[in-house]
């Protein structure tokens, strides 16, 4: 009985030491707060060496950076992940070296869809039809998500033209969400595109979360 | 449930890998990179898919890419 106790707390010490391991390694809590990217309020509206302005256009929803004094050089555009943001400390970053970016949403403004679940690929035509960018190379640095969107893009609109992609997917996967049906994430021309659907792994996702 | 309580961070490596390999259209869902006329510079770290994704779009793009 005693040596089962002393097991006991020992299994106890040892499950808590490693959840405060964690909890500082990782700095990851059972209590995360989703970040809020669409009060506008918590943008500037210049940057070190130029002017910030922020977009709408039927489903396109974004800043432009434009530098004072702007390089000899395509247009970049960048995507951030499956956390909803648009990158925008990274458009700040490379707009500072003398580039125009747009740094866009794919999901999560007022006039797209919420989650990241059959999002419109048409929402980039929008976007170019406001930067007036058709016809036009453009760069796109993606992560993640924002990777698999760029790629996905390339096969629809020929001013996609070089890629930088963080953790890039060779696969179009589902969307990631967990509280409606995860379908493909990406639609075009009211067609969903052929995903693969990670719940099918018996380590799923959810169950990870 | 052991994860959840310790706090261990969500390992998308072993989800991704299996769920390419249990989709029967895998092969459908793979993203065409024929249309990419420019140049990729691609990015990934060995804890998660990306760098086998990383490999796998950077040997199709051959010399037009950097990984």
């Amino acid at each position: 009985m005693f040596i089962a106790a002393i097991l006991i707390l020992v299994l106890v010490i040892t499950l808590f030491s490693l959840r405060f391991y964690n909890v500082n390694k990782y700095n990851v809590s059972d209590m995360q707060e989703t970040e809020n990217y669409h009060d506008l309020s918590d943008y500037p509206e210049q940057f070190s060496y130029g002017t910030v302005r922020y977009f709408k256009n039927g489903m396109a929803s974004g800043f432009h950076l434009q530098p004072d004094t702007p390089i000899a050089a395509e247009p970049i555009v960048v995507f951030g992940g499956s956390e909803g943001s648009s990158n925008f400390p990274l458009a700040e970053q490379i707009s500072e070296q003398g580039y125009e970016v747009y740094s866009l949403f794919f999901f999560g403004a007022d006039n797209q869809v919420d989650t990241l679940n059959k999002i419109l690929l048409e929402f980039f035509q929008d976007f170019l039809d406001e930067a007036e960018l058709n016809n036009e190379d453009i760069t796109i640095i993606g992560g993640s998500k924002g990777a698999e969107l760029a790629l996905v893009l390339t096969n629809y609109y020929n001013e996609v033209h070089h890629l930088v992609l963080y953790t890039p997917s060779s696969y179009i996967y589902q969307g990631l969400v967990f509280n409606e049906e995860a379908r493909s994430s990406w639609i075009w021309e009211d067609t969903e595109m052929l995903y693969i659907d990670i719940t099918h792994n018996p380590v799923s996702l959810l169950l990870s979360n | 449930m052991f994860d959840m309580f310790v706090l261990n961070p969500v390992s998308y490596r072993p989800t991704y890998e299996t769920a390419v390999e249990m989709n029967d259209h895998s092969q459908e869902a793979r993203i065409d990179l024929s249309h990419i006329d420019g140049h990729a510079l691609l990015l990934a770290g060995e804890q998660n898919e990306g760098d086998i994704a990383a490999k796998e779009i950077g040997e199709v793009l051959d010399d037009q890419a950097k990984w």
